[in-house]
This record gives structure tokens, C-alpha cells and sequence, in this order.
């Protein structure tokens, strides 16, 4: 018996651990951002990221939910003029499961107590956000010969020397040019109409919330 | 053996390790279940109604998504800024929901120097408004606005501290602590541009010199005052643009004006006297010119007609030269007509008198037109509309005139076209409500007339019907399928939605009003349907109590078929006090001052102290002072009279009046209840002590009136009110009828001991555009012992006006005073008309008053009514019209004319 107290006692301190694990406050969820009567929580954020509904893997937290609130604002936009058919979401959904697998994104949806149902509406989310930043850059935009000339002159000879290569004349180089201004303008034009619609939102960010996402050392399965 | 205890003990221990892996994996592989769940908000246990929030029970399986879907409820409740949900346990998980209480932003102080004003900024600051949620990341919203406005105003570098004090529970006030610093100074001033068009006069408009402190907001008001100026002049589009380049290091701001003239613009008008501001701001924005021409015939064409030139032509046309355009239209007005009839021809399935009263027209033109020109070339269009709503798509109207010297009649030749009817209606699928309601909702039925709008709006009301209901989510759509030419099958394709009860109902915001008072408002309970319209009801019970600014409803679905009510309420300043001299009737509830109660020049003075006790009750002394009186009334108001329903009133009241044939001081105290019934009846009961003194008597004293002796009374009166006018202060149309009974009855040692009853109506009719009739009758009555000061009066501008006020009556014999009487009757006609067609707020009236005042009841006689002729002048203000009148006694032998000035209907 005296040989066995040695035993239990090391037992003890394996068992331990696990109870006190038990008996440990986390958090599950909590309020990480309102955008106008939106609320986006602690879990919409795992799900974005857990999901690949947000494209950039290493963005911090604080990213993340400024992304998700970029999309949260597009997407609104977007419900006013674009519809998504079913078609479009069955896309969604088979993107998904050759992207991850759908063993993983069965297991995931488990875990976070999601149905096809609830999954669906953040990939509707996504969706109208991709949709309507497609119809933005697809607009026709002008761009001038000035704009060009000077592109030319500025930027795209002093490029080329920088790498040493060849200057090719401007004549050459219009049509590449003129796309390339016109790529920047839209995206510049895009970028304005989102900061507009951040403008006209109320958004209440919770940095204590993120800061406890941030405090985890990883995610929290 | 000890090899053995040594081998036994490894797979002893070996096994407990397994089996403890397998425990803990086991129980985190399984859906954990919930165990207990605790809200706490601000560190303190909720109560339990918050629980309601919670779609989670004890026992349920855990679901990281629906602890999210709690965290929703919880932030539309609008209480709460933050909220975390921690768990402990791994199965069962305890849930702990930490609620933090929202903040509300009470009041903002601005503390601010340089001659700039706490208002000024107060306006600015749009992110943070009084009433509103709280957060720390709208105070740099707020920040930035400041610092914006005081850019506006030349202030670069401001110091800006904020406080922030915490007040209640859920309520903070800021303190903004702002230091604008120094204005900038002028380094130099540069002119761009056509300067050289400019005078020296125009130039010394931008009086700004160079060491002068930079003021972006004068520099733009001087800007536009130049470029008004120029605009003046003829340059109808001058800009004056200005560019400032500052330099925040040396601490001064370079300026650049520029004046841009453009075109130099004259605008002529050929053929008749109208006026040119008609035309020149169309001139004046950068449009095609084509389009400020065909705008500008339009304009003058309408103004012609309107002045009775119905074949009035205007051509325009324009010349342009560099930077000159000359503009002139062309007036052919011919001859100025009014029109007399209107005449309808082609129109089989309305009579005249129908499309008349669609168009508010009336029949025929007494002395004056029937309708202006301008509003005679919109029938045809109207005429269409109206037709168009009763099923008859391709009407059409054209418009024919007749002219007979400077009459002109109007013919409108219709074209029905064929009439479009709904065959059959019908709704799918088979719904919670049976068809029959469903038609009742619509008012829609085979044979009425096909009009899309109407075939909308019907099923708009359909999803009205559902929310009343207690349905959310409920789409309508219609689908019209045309059996034959010109005949409509609807199909109604109903999708109910769900239907919702009412799980919990919250209040956030008031601080100071009771719960129970709050409750007493509300039309719907825990438990009922969420029927949309007693919910709109509730909200306008609270905003009617008149202790909130704001009341907002907010329906928070809790599950598939409840949901949680939650009431935002503002409370408002409860403290006001006001000084102010005015046109101002008698401050006195009593039911007789329905009829007596004249508005006259008075001062007052008022303190209010509103929702005294959270029980929406209000306190207030109100004094007022004219050259007749002096009154001083104290005054608590409850939405509830005895916990009844019914407004109530108790009053206690000093005043001092002077009449003709006697002045008093009177004492009282009443309790007056206020009620309003169905449609426009109101009724009010008053219970009424007062003790009077006579301080002069001017007619012989008798038992009942005798100076200086007390006369106390105490009675009970009851009001019936109909009020079916346009306007209560300038009506048009309508009527006002009521009647007033009081019974004064011996109490308390009180003498009193008459019956009295007053009756009044009154008709309002327009017969010609801006032309008014109005028509007054007043009975009054009385018995028993009545004094001097409760007896009937009559004479002067709000009554019979052959006499001067109180004068119409019997008159003491000795001092030829008015004494007033138990019977009153009184009939006032008046006409009202237009006369200045450019100045419509005047008129002149005429009017027809009779009537008479007697002792008794029993010397009541129709043949001694007195008769009076007046005519006067009307000049329409908010508060009724300003009315000069002279009036004659025709009764009177050699009777003179009485002069009138006062303000407010005779009636």
C-alpha cells in the first residue's frame, strides 16, 4: 500500500488538470460590432475565417471585422439592385465543398451549430458583396489621351529604366496603359463609394471583445 | 512477486489513463447540453424577464448559434452596449451572459471662448444628439465635427477636452472644453478673373485687407453678396469663387478671388405689365437655353390666365452674342374674362353635378368668377384623372371657351372611351381568413371599375390587415387576367407569413415616469397578438401624455411566434417658464368661457413643473393681466380623473374683472374633467365653488346684487361640444355646435340657487371660391337666483354689435347701466368676399346681427329684437381674422355707427 500512495498521488496531479480545465471560464461569444442594426459577433468572425468567406488568412482580427463590415455595407447595397437565383447559391455551396471538403465543412458546421440554412445566408452575404463590386468595376469609365500621356511620361518610362527594360513607344503601349488607368480608376472610384458607405453607417466597434480574440493564443475549436 | 505488483501496477496505471482519455474525449466529442444560465448585467443579477431574450433553456443541446441569436435579442432591446457570454463546464456548459447597460447621452455643454456661441456648435455636432445611445467612438465623430465648424470659422489649431459626467444609471452629460485658439491673419489679398468688369463699388464688397484675421465663414457671405450683386446687374449666372492657400507655420492665409461673369443677360417682356421675377431664375442656373425659354412662356402664360387673360399667348425667343443673350417674350394677352359657368358635354356615365363636386366646383358664379384661368386649364387633366379612377383608361378631355364680352363660359368636351370593370376576385390559397373578410379589406368587388393603383393599394391593405393581425412577413401579389376586352379577373396570391404573440414587453429611457403610468397607455399585453395597430395606439397614448419627446417601438422576434415588445421612450425638460404679452383668451377652465371667452390684449406670466410625480400629472400658476383684469390661477392637470379615463383639472383661481355695471373679486375653486367621445364630441364636467365680491355696482342694489357683500356659489356644469370645423381659427366650412348646463345649488353656505343653459351653432359655407358665409345662433337661459355677475351680457364685437359691449339688454333706470338678464338670444349672418385680387388675405364683409337680452325668461318676445347692419374690413392672421367694423342699430331711431377693431372670429 505505502508503494501504491506514490501512484495515486501521481495520478492525482494527471487528473488535475482536467478538472480545473472544467471548472474554467472562456468566452463563447460576444458583441464585436454593430453597423447600424447589423451585430457581428465573435462567432460571425470565426465563421467568415473558418469558412474562407474572407479571402486573406493572416489579417488580424481588427482586419477581419473591418472586412466583414466592408461586405456587411456592400452587400446591403447590393440586396437593392441584384437578386442571387438558386443556381448561383448551389455554386456557392459546391465551391465551398471542393475548396475545403465537405467532410471539414460538415464537421465545422456541427461545431458551430450551424444548418445549410445558416450557412446560406453567410454565403448570400458574399456573394452580393463579389456581385456587386463586379458590376462597380465593370462600369465604362473615360479615360483621356492627357491621362495616358502623362502615365506615359511619368510613370511607365521611368518604371521601365528602373528595370532596365525596354522603352517601348507610346503608340505600342496605349492600349496597356489606357487599361491600367482605367483598373486604377475604378478601383480608386470603388474604394471612395465604400469609404462613402462607412461614412453614412453607424459602426460601433467593441475593442474590448476583439481584444479577448486577440488575447487567444489560437482559435478556439 | 515484486516483478508482478510492479507489472500489475504499470497496466494499472495504464488503464487509468485510457480510460481517463477516453472519458474526456468522450464527453467533448458528444453535443454538450446547457446547464444554468445567469444574466447579469452590470455585475448584478437581471431580472427574470430577461430571460425571455434567451433562446436557451437547461437541458436544450448547446449551440453556439443560438447564444449568438441571444446576443441579438439582447442588443435590439437597445439596453446594452456590450454583452459577452462566457461558458464554464464542458458538459453540462453553464452560461454566463455579462450585460453592460447602454448609455444614453443626456445633455452636451459647450464651454467655448472667441465669440463663438454654445448654440453655433451645437448645431454642428450631428453625431452625438441629446436622447441618444452612447458610445466612446462617436466622441472622434464629434471631435472631427467640431474641429470641422471652427475651420469654418478660422480656427486651425483648437484645444478640445471633453468630460464625461455619468448622471444616472444609464445617463451621462458632456462637457466639451473648447479653446479655438487665434484666428489667422491675411498675408494677401488677389484678384483673378474679369476684375475689370467690376466697379469700385463691387470690389469694396470684399472689404477684407490684408493683417485682418481670416473668416472663412464672412469671406463666403461677402462672396455670395458680390455675386448677388453682379447677378443684379445683369450677369444672371456670376460666380464668385475664392481659393485660400493657408500656412499654418507662419499662422496666415493667402486669398484668392475670382469673379466669373459669364453672360450678360437682359430679360424683356413685350405686350403686358407681369413681372420679371417670374422668369429670371430660370436664367439664371446654366440650363439649355431652349428649356429656360419653353419654362418661362409657361410661367407667364399661367400668371395671365390667372389674372382672367384666358387666350392670353406668350412666345419666347432669344438672341446670343459672345457674352450677351437677350431674352424677350412676346404677349398677346387679349381680352381680360372671367368665367361664369362651366358646361359639360360627352359625358354619359356621370351627371354634372357629380363631375362638378369631383372637380369642387360650384354651380354657378353669384357676383364674381367661378374659378381663375389658371385653375380652368388644369380640369381637363383632373377631369382625366377622375375618369381614369373609374375604370375609363382612354378618357379624354378638351377644353372650349365661349366668350361673351368680358364673360366667358367653359366647355369641356369629354370622351369616355370605354369603361374597364373586375369581373371576379378571388384569393389563394386557402387562408387563416375567410375570403368574405378578406373582400371586406379590400373594398374591392365584381363590377367596380378597373384602376391598377387602386388594384395595389388593395393589396397593400391586405398585408396591413395581416400585421393588425399579429402576422410579420406576410407578401401580397396580384395577378390580373383579362377574361374579355376591358374585363379584369384578380387573382390575390397571399403568402400569410408567421404569426407572432407578444412574449415580454420592455421600457428603456424613463428615468422620472412610473411603470404603472406608462402601463396604463398601452393597448396590448404579454400574451396578446401582435396586432400592428394596437401597438401604434400604445405609441400614441405615450406620445399623447405629453412627458416624452420621442417614442419609438421596437419588435424583437424572441422565436418563431413570440416576440418582445421593447418601448423607447425620451423623457423631455419638465420645468418651463415663459413671460409674454399677446392676444390671448381668458386662463379660467370653466364651461360658459366656450362662448365668452374673448381674446384680448393680456400679459402672462406661467410656471410649469410637468410629470410631477412619474404620473404624467403637471403643477403650473399662470397670471395674467389685461386693462379689464388681473387673474392668478394655479392649475394640477392628470391624464386621469380618479383613475378614469377623462382629463382632469383641479383649479384654484384669484381674479379681479371690471365690466360696465359692476367690477368684482372673485375666489374659486373647481374640478373639471375633459373627455373626448366618439368622432369630434368632447365632453366636459366641471364641479365649481366660488365666493365673489361686488367692488362697484353701478345699477341699484338688490337682494342678490349688493356691493361689497360676499355671494358665494357653488354648482355643477356639464358641456357637450361637436366640433366639425375646417379650421378652428379661420373656418371655412363646417360646424360648431354646443351645450353648456349648469345647476348652482345652496352648499357650504353658499346662496347660490339657479339653473342656467347656454346653446350655440354655428355653419360655415363657402358658396364661390374664397367667398364665405357663416351663420351663428345663441340661446341662453336661466332661473332662479342669479347675481349680477352670472347673469347674461350681450353687445359689442363678438355679439351684437349695434351696441358696445354688455350694453344690449335691459338697462337700470337710474344709472342707464346694463343689468343683464336670464334670457339671451342672438342670430349673426355674415358674408365675407374677396374685393383686392392681388392682396387675397384681405376681404370685405358684411353681416346682419340680431338679438336681445331680457330680464326674465317669461319677457322672452321675438318682436323686440334688436337689428344691426354692419359692414367691415377682414384681414386673415393665424389667429383669425383682424376685423374693422362699423356697425348700425337699425332698431335705434337715430342710430349712430359704432366702430370696431378686435382680432378672432365673431363666433
Amino acid at each position: 500500500m505505502k508503494k501504491k500512495i506514490p501512484l495515486l498521488f501521481f495520478l492525482f496531479i494527471l487528473l488535475l488538470p482536467v478538472f480545473l480545465n472544467s471548472d474554467k471560464q472562456k468566452i463563447v461569444d460576444c458583441l464585436a460590432a454593430t453597423v447600424d442594426r447589423e451585430i457581428i459577433t465573435l462567432l460571425d468572425i470565426k465563421i467568415y475565417r473558418e469558412f474562407i468567406l474572407i479571402a486573406q488568412k493572416n489579417f488580424k482580427s481588427e482586419e477581419i471585422l473591418e472586412k466583414i463590415i466592408e461586405m456587411k455595407l456592400v452587400a446591403r447595397e447590393a440586396r437593392k439592385e441584384i437578386s442571387l437565383n438558386q443556381d448561383e447559391i448551389l455554386q456557392a455551396f459546391d465551391n465551398l465543398f471542393k475548396l475545403m471538403g465537405e467532410e471539414r465543412v460538415m464537421e465545422k458546421m456541427k461545431a458551430y451549430g450551424l444548418s445549410l440554412n445558416d450557412l446560406e445566408i453567410y454565403l448570400r452575404e458574399k456573394l452580393l458583396y463579389e456581385k456587386m463590386l463586379a458590376l462597380r468595376t465593370s462600369l465604362q469609365i473615360g479615360v483621356t489621351l492627357k491621362e495616358i500621356e502623362n502615365y506615359y511620361f511619368e510613370k511607365y518610362v521611368a518604371d521601365q529604366k528602373a528595370r532596365k527594360e525596354e522603352v517601348r513607344p507610346l503608340v505600342e503601349v496605349i492600349g496597356e496603359i489606357e487599361s491600367k488607368i482605367r483598373q486604377d480608376k475604378i478601383r480608386e472610384q470603388v474604394i471612395i463609394w465604400i469609404k462613402g458607405l462607412k461614412d453614412r453607417a453607424l459602426i460601433n466597434i467593441n475593442k474590448s471583445c476583439l481584444k479577448i480574440l486577440e488575447g487567444e493564443e489560437k482559435w478556439p475549436e | 512477486m515484486n516483478l508482478l505488483n510492479r507489472k500489475t501496477d504499470f497496466f494499472f496505471l495504464l488503464f487509468l489513463i485510457v480510460a481517463l482519455v477516453n472519458l474526456v474525449y468522450a464527453q467533448e466529442k458528444e453535443t454538450p447540453i446547457i446547464g444554468e444560465i445567469e444574466i447579469l448585467i452590470d455585475g448584478e443579477a437581471a431580472p427574470a424577464k430577461f430571460g425571455n431574450l434567451v433562446p436557451l433553456q437547461r437541458g436544450d443541446k448547446f449551440s453556439p448559434l443560438l447564444v449568438r441569436r441571444a446576443i441579438q435579442n439582447l442588443y435590439f432591446t437597445g439596453l446594452f452596449s456590450q454583452i459577452l457570454v462566457f461558458q464554464k463546464g464542458v458538459n453540462p456548459i453553464d452560461l454566463t451572459f455579462s450585460l453592460e447597460r447602454q448609455l444614453y447621452l443626456r445633455q452636451s455643454f459647450y464651454l467655448v471662448k472667441k465669440g463663438l456661441r454654445s448654440e453655433m456648435i451645437e448645431a454642428e455636432v450631428k453625431a452625438l444628439r441629446q436622447g441618444e445611445a452612447f458610445n466612446e467612438n462617436l466622441l472622434s465623430a464629434a471631435r472631427s465635427e467640431i474641429i470641422r465648424f471652427l475651420h469654418q470659422e478660422g480656427f486651425f489649431e483648437p484645444e478640445i477636452e471633453v468630460e464625461i459626467v455619468r448622471k444616472a444609471s444609464s445617463f451621462i452629460d458632456l462637457i466639451w472644453k473648447i479653446n479655438p485658439g487665434e484666428r489667422l491673419k491675411i498675408r494677401q489679398i488677389q484678384w483673378k478673373g474679369q476684375v475689370e468688369e467690376l466697379n469700385q463699388k463691387e470690389k469694396k464688397i470684399i472689404n477684407f485687407s490684408p493683417g485682418d484675421e481670416y473668416n472663412p465663414r464672412r469671406l463666403q457671405s461677402l462672396c455670395l453678396a458680390l455675386q448677388q450683386r453682379l447677378r443684379r446687374r445683369g450677369f444672371l449666372r456670376a460666380e464668385v469663387n475664392w481659393l485660400v492657400s493657408v500656412d499654418r507655420e507662419r499662422e496666415v492665409a493667402d486669398i484668392e478671388i475670382e469673379p466669373r461673369l459669364y453672360e450678360n443677360i437682359v430679360i424683356e417682356i413685350k405686350g403686358a405689365q407681369v413681372p420679371k421675377d417670374l422668369v429670371i431664375p430660370l436664367w439664371e442656373e446654366r440650363f439649355f437655353e431652349e428649356w429656360a425659354l419653353s419654362e418661362g412662356e409657361a410661367r407667364l402664360l399661367r400668371y395671365l390666365r390667372r389674372k382672367g387673360y384666358l387666350r392670353a399667348q406668350v412666345r419666347g425667343q432669344f438672341f446670343k452674342q459672345d457674352n450677351f443673350i437677350q431674352v424677350t417674350y412676346n404677349i398677346e394677352r387679349g381680352p381680360q374674362q372671367s368665367i361664369v359657368a362651366i358646361v359639360f358635354s360627352g359625358n354619359k356615365s356621370f351627371q354634372d353635378k357629380e363631375l362638378r363636386l369631383a372637380l369642387g366646383l360650384p354651380a354657378r358664379a353669384l357676383l364674381t368668377e367661378i374659378i381663375d384661368g389658371e385653375k380652368l386649364y388644369e380640369l381637363p387633366r383632373k377631369l382625366e384623372a377622375f375618369y381614369q379612377m373609374r375604370g375609363f383608361p382612354e378618357a379624354r378631355v378638351f377644353l372650349g371657351l365661349e366668350s361673351k364680352g368680358k364673360r366667358a363660359l367653359a366647355h369641356l368636351y369629354i370622351h369616355e372611351g370605354p369603361q374597364e370593370k373586375i369581373v371576379s376576385v378571388r384569393f389563394e390559397p386557402k387562408l387563416f381568413f375567410s375570403e368574405e373578410i378578406l373582400r371586406k379589406v379590400i373594398d374591392l368587388k365584381p363590377g367596380d371599375p378597373y384602376y391598377p393603383p387602386r388594384i395595389k393599394i388593395a393589396g397593400q391593405k391586405i398585408v396591413e390587415f395581416f400585421h393588425q393581425q399579429g402576422f410579420r412577413g406576410t407578401s401580397v401579389e396580384v395577378k390580373e387576367i383579362e377574361s374579355t376586352l376591358g374585363s379584369y379577373s384578380l387573382v390575390y396570391e397571399i403568402k400569410e407569413g408567421e404569426r407572432y404573440r407578444i412574449r415580454q414587453i420592455f421600457f428603456t429611457g424613463a428615468l422620472i415616469t412610473k411603470e404603472a403610468t406608462i402601463l396604463k397607455e398601452l393597448r396590448i399585453k404579454e400574451g396578446d397578438w401582435a396586432s400592428s395597430s394596437l401597438i401604434e395606439e400604445s405609441k400614441r397614448n405615450l406620445e399623447r401624455l405629453r412627458v416624452f419627446t420621442s417614442v419609438q417601438v421596437e419588435e424583437v422576434p424572441v422565436s418563431k411566434d413570440e416576440l418582445v415588445l421593447v418601448f423607447r421612450l425620451s423623457e423631455g425638460e419638465r420645468s418651463l417658464a415663459s413671460v409674454g404679452i399677446g392676444l390671448e383668451t381668458r386662463n379660467e377652465p370653466r364651461s360658459f368661457e366656450i362662448w365668452n371667452n374673448v381674446l384680448r390684449l393680456r400679459g402672462t406670466a406661467e410656471i410649469v413643473r410637468s410629470n410631477l410625480f412619474g404620473d404624467a400629472s403637471q403643477l403650473s400658476f399662470i397670471s395674467q393681466m389685461s386693462l379689464k383684469e388681473t387673474r392668478g390661477v394655479v392649475s394640477w392637470e392628470q391624464p386621469y380623473f380618479f383613475g378614469l379615463p377623462i382629463r382632469g383639472y383641479m383649479n384654484m383661481w384669484l381674479e379681479r374683472e371690471e365690466r360696465i355695471s359692476f367690477g368684482f373679486d372673485r375666489r374659486g375653486l373647481s374640478l373639471t374633467g375633459i373627455k373626448a367621445l366618439k368622432g369630434d364630441l368632447m365632453t366636459i364636467l366641471t364641479l365649481r365653488y366660488a365666493r365673489t365680491v361686488l367692488t362697484h355696482l353701478e345699477i341699484t342694489e338688490s337682494e342678490v346684487d349688493r356691493q361689497f357683500f360676499p355671494f358665494s356659489s357653488t354648482s355643477c356644469s356639464i358641456s357637450l361640444i361637436h366640433d366639425r370645423r375646417d379650421d378652428t381659427f379661420n373656418p371655412e366650412r363646417g360646424y360648431f355646435a354646443s351645450g353648456v348646463f349648469e345647476w348652482a345649488f345652496p352648499l357650504f353656505g353658499s346662496e347660490a340657487d339657479f339653473l342656467k343653459a347656454f346653446f350655440k351653432y354655428q355653419r360655415f359655407y363657402s358658396p364661390a371660391a374664397r367667398w364665405n358665409l357663416s351663420g351663428t345662433f345663441r340661446l341662453g337661459l336661466g332661473r332662479g337666483r342669479m347675481p349680477i355677475h352670472e347673469r347674461f351680457f350681450a353687445g359689442g364685437s363678438n355679439s351684437f354689435r349695434g351696441q358696445q359691449f354688455d350694453e344690449l339688454g335691459p338697462k337700470d333706470p337710474s344709472s342707464q347701466k346694463p343689468v343683464g338678464g336670464k334670457a339671451l338670444v342672438l342670430f349673426n349672418l355674415e358674408l365675407s368676399f374677396p374685393f383686392i385680387a392681388s392682396f387675397p388675405e384681405m376681404k370685405a364683409a358684411i353681416f346682419y346681427d340680431l338679438g336681445n337680452v331680457f330680464s326674465k325668461r317669461s319677457q322672452f318676445n321675438l318682436a323686440s329684437l334688436e337689428h344691426a347692419l354692419g359692414f367691415g374690413l377682414r384681414y386673415r392672421t393665424p389667429l383669425g381674422p383682424l376685423r374693422l367694423e362699423l356697425g348700425w342699430n337699425i332698431s335705434e331711431r337715430k342710430a349712430r355707427p359704432l366702430l370696431f377693431i378686435t382680432i378672432g372670429q365673431i363666433f
